[in-house]
């Protein structure tokens, strides 16, 4: 979603000020998200032990989140890097341009069912997976769940 | 030992500066790689003197790969080494982190003391605001060793750590490089205002690091 937004940004600047990119600070603030993202998954998929890398990529995430205020609301007013200069034209009289409003309000309603349609996938993936390591747990011999705790030593050289 | 955040803080950063004096593989490596990096720039910048952004921004990356090479280790080591467990039993997580933390800090500032007058020297800038340039490193310094300390604790168990911890570190600190461009070319004299606005963007980052730090250091170190 945020490399769908950052292409569509670059089109949208392309249109507007004659360039796909200008380093602005929005422009700025999602190349950073993206890159955010990109460690999350590689760091996710570093791990063997899948219930410790969700733990590391949450404390990840949630460490990550907090460049999020600085880039949106601090970077802008700070760091003097946006070189466009030039006023948005689709915005007129203080509302969008009827032309992009409705290329607007349509990609919000599109994607926002894209995101329901895509995440319902990945529940009904995420029971069907728990309902096959479910049904391939295979029966324990013992009666006892005591028994199953125990490791019993195996001889390597049986005695004769 | 005595028990208690101040002593075993204090206990984990001795620990850390006597491994570093016993070895100094890590403290030689990561001065040797900072020096490497100003010289090429030197190199970069033989052909003419850049511009004080330019120049702030190339003495920043210096700063950063410096840290990303070099503060990593302390996290990694211990994982390599064998001696993580030992610490999950014997240490609270708050001190291991600060302990941690403080040398960290320590390396880094050793590595901005190198560093400048070298970097002034080689590339020639001309320094009109020192208090400025002093509190940037100072402030950068402990941003970026906030920043790349949890980030290497996070990735310190996943498979090829090291290269895992550069890459996680590297998004996480591009606001801090931002701001702490923007301040040190006012530094440096560039015509522009706001140096310090920004290096107080650059305090704010530091300070939410290193409150966020050690709960986050907590959570992942029992496990």
């Amino acid at each position: 979603m945020v490399f769908l937004a950052t292409v569509t940004g670059m089109i949208f600047a392309t249109v507007q000020w004659g360039a796909p990119w200008h380093w602005d600070p929005r422009q700025t603030s999602i190349l950073i998200q993206l890159l955010i993202y990109l460690s999350y998954f590689a760091l996710r998929s570093a791990f063997t032990d899948a219930q410790r890398g969700a733990v590391a990529a949450a404390a990840y995430s949630i460490f990550a989140f907090l460049t999020v205020p600085f880039l949106i609301f601090i970077l802008p007013r700070v760091a003097e890097f946006s070189s466009h200069g030039q006023a948005n034209q689709a915005v007129i009289g203080g509302g969008l341009d009827p032309t992009f409003r409705t290329i607007f309000y349509s990609s919000v309603v599109v994607l926002g069912l894209w995101f329901v349609f895509a995440y319902k996938l990945r529940v009904k993936a995420a029971e069907a997976q728990h309902n096959s390591e479910s049904k391939n747990e295979l029966p324990n011999s013992s009666d006892s769940p005591a028994d199953n705790r125990v490791v019993r030593p195996t001889p390597i050289h049986p005695q004769d | 030992m005595k028990s208690g955040w101040t002593p075993e803080t204090w206990a984990m950063l001795k620990k850390e500066i006597l491994n570093e004096l016993r070895g100094r593989n890590g403290l030689f490596a990561t001065l040797l790689f900072a020096l490497g990096t100003v010289t090429a720039i030197g190199l970069a910048a033989a052909r003419g003197e850049p511009s004080p952004t330019l120049a702030a921004g190339m003495f920043w990356i210096a700063l950063l790969f410096a840290a990303v090479s070099g503060l990593l280790r302390t996290f990694l080591l211990e994982e390599e080494t064998g001696t993580a467990e030992l610490l999950r039993l014997w240490a609270n997580p708050s001190p291991v982190f600060w302990g941690k933390f403080f040398f960290n800090l320590l390396l880094q500032f050793s590595v901005c003391v190198l560093i400048t007058p070298l970097f002034i020297l080689f590339v020639g800038a001309a320094i009109t605001d020192w208090s400025l340039l002093i509190a940037t490193l100072f402030i950068g310094s402990i941003a970026l060793t906030a920043a790349v300390s949890i980030c290497g604790a996070i990735a310190c168990r996943a498979q090829g750590k090291a290269m895992v911890a550069g890459v996680i570190s590297l998004p996480v600190l591009f606001p801090v490089l931002l701001m702490g461009i923007s301040a040190l070319r006012v530094a440096l004299g560039a015509p522009v205002s706001g140096g310090w606005a920004a290096l107080s963007g650059c305090a704010g980052l530091a300070l939410a690091f290193c409150a966020v730090g050690p709960y986050l250091f907590a959570a992942i170190w029992k496990q």
